[in-house]
């Protein structure tokens, strides 16, 4: 277990959650399930969203990241299908930096950026650097929750508001 | 639309003195702080409405309690609208990733609960900004700041009015859409009307008033190529007009006319990205390969050379086609040598090549 990283979820069994991927297809697509970390400074945001997975079908787990720094580490332990990554971490932080190196070294783990002010370059660059989505924090929540089944199937998504 | 009691001194040199800066770097800072404000409501907001999901999702709640859920979630949904509101205050229009077009009906939506709040509480807000007017092309900011600039030199004007009016219309007149804005405050007299866009001219006190809103507003109209005026007729209160250039891309009837674009990019990021930029431009996406030609292609370097070697069923390409090809610097220009492309690494230039 890693410092880092506390799972909260509906399974107890981790072995339940653990399923290999095949030929490019994540592990959510393979089991039909899927599991979400969740790397951002707002604990409001964080448990919130949490209560609001565990009403989806198929959500199986949750994963919240307490050392940014540390944020690519947990994610390789854990391979959550997808990770929401806030840009605009605290401390200085670089989520780019963070977005680099989820992409390097978690590539079955799909990254959608989160931000509350999103900027039209900002959308370009994140998903050339390799996120598979960009959601805006003015969006309703459910289309923040479509973005994120959205891309547990393998689609890219951009969620602005109008 | 500001009040005519102090006209400025017009010997008086046009550069700034010591209190205007003083009065520009509070401005700054209330720009600063409306932007922080818009970001922290928007991290409280998502949270409300995700909590909001679960409990209506309980099978167990009550009517009545079903009905207050509703009741709180439309009431966060205007303070997500406020937030947006408060962002396109603090943007920079200037800045290359901020949107250069605006859609008018969303654009009011955002913008309306911050002009209500800038009036007098009594204020009779009179508003026609119908959804199907075309898109114009000013940033969204701009349109939002110059706005309220002009909703806040209403308020001062109406101070004194037992029934302040505020009216705002939108129609389209040719190539070209106007907001008229207008007050029923106490007006300008002659003098005023001529010098009101003229940098750092106010007819407040010095420590009150920058000078620069409405130059500022006029600047930033004219850089989009459009316009702020001020109507010389009206006679009760003020009125201005924000001349807009409708976005060039812009269907003059919804749905219809608007220019279009067929994809061949194989990647679902890279996809995403081009159909924002293409939407933000007004293209309308074409799924099929059948007649008539689309008026931009866009694929991958070895597609866009398959389709024009070879056009048969995948696509059909028409003498204004406009071929773009996304790819690499290492490799796309070898592959396509007379065809303009974008690097796959930065998309957002790919609006330059939309136009």
């Amino acid at each position: 277990m890693l410092a880092t990283c506390r799972r909260s979820g509906t399974f107890s069994d981790e072995g339940q959650r653990t399923v290999k991927t095949v030929s490019g297809a994540s592990a959510a697509e393979t089991a039909g399930s899927f599991t979400v970390m969740c790397i951002d400074d707002n604990e409001l945001l964080i448990d919130a969203l949490e209560r609001r997975l565990e009403i989806e079908t198929g959500f199986a787990a949750f994963y919240r990241v307490d050392d940014f720094r540390r944020a690519a580490e947990a994610a390789q332990e854990r391979k959550p299908s997808v990770v929401l990554l806030d840009i605009d971490l605290p401390g200085g932080v670089d989520a780019m930096a963070i977005l680099d190196e989820l992409v390097a070294r978690t590539p079955e783990s799909r990254v959608v950026i989160l931000t509350a002010f999103p900027g039209g370059a900002l959308v370009s660059r994140a998903m050339s650097a390799g996120a598979w989505g960009f959601v805006s924090k003015g969006v309703a929540s459910d289309r923040l929750i479509d973005a994120i089944r959205l891309v547990v199937r393998g689609e890219a998504v951009i969620e602005l508001e109008d | 639309m500001p009040d005519p009691i102090r006209p400025t001194d017009s010997t008086e040199s046009s550069a700034p003195h010591e209190h205007e800066l003083h009065a520009l770097h509070r401005l700054a800072m209330v720009g600063t702080l409306a932007g922080g404000l818009g970001h922290d409501l928007r991290n409280i907001v998502m949270p409300v409405l995700l909590r909001l999901d679960v409990l209506g999702a309980s099978p167990t709640i009550p009517p009545a309690a079903r009905a207050d859920i509703d009741a709180i979630r439309q009431s966060m949904l205007h303070l997500q609208r406020l937030a947006g509101g408060l962002r396109l205050l603090s943007s920079d229009p200037r800045e290359r990733s901020e949107i250069q077009y605006t859609r008018l009906g969303p654009w009011w939506d955002e913008v309306c609960p911050l002009v209500v709040d800038a009036l007098p509480a009594n204020t009779v807000l009179e508003q026609d900004v119908d959804a199907s007017l075309p898109d114009v092309a000013v940033p969204p900011s701009a349109l939002a700041q110059v706005i309220m600039n002009l909703a806040m030199n209403a308020s001062r004007a109406m101070q004194e009015v037992a029934r302040p009016a505020f009216r705002v219309t939108a129609h389209q007149a040719g190539a070209q859409v106007r907001i008229d804005v207008s007050d029923n405050g106490v007006g300008m007299d002659a003098e005023t009307r001529e010098r009101c866009f003229e940098p750092f001219f106010t007819t407040r006190p010095r420590e009150q008033s920058t000078g620069l809103g409405l130059s500022t507003g006029r600047a930033l109209l004219k850089s989009s190529n459009g316009d702020l005026l001020v109507d010389t007729q009206n006679v009760a209160g003020a009125t201005f007009v924000m001349v807009l250039p409708i976005h060039r891309s812009a269907p003059p009837v919804e749905g219809a006319g608007s220019r279009t674009v067929r994809f061949l990019v194989r990647d679902p990021r890279q996809l995403a990205v081009l159909r924002l930029v293409a939407r933000q431009r007004g293209l309308r996406e074409r799924s099929d390969g059948g007649p008539p030609p689309p008026d931009f292609i866009i694929g991958d370097a070895l597609a866009l050379a398959q389709l024009r070697d070879a056009p048969g069923p995948g696509g059909v390409i028409g003498a204004s086609t406009q071929l773009i090809a996304v790819g690499s610097p290492d490799r796309t220009p070898g592959v396509l040598t007379d065809t303009p492309w974008v690097d796959a690494r930065d998309l957002s230039s790919i609006g330059d090549l939309l136009r």
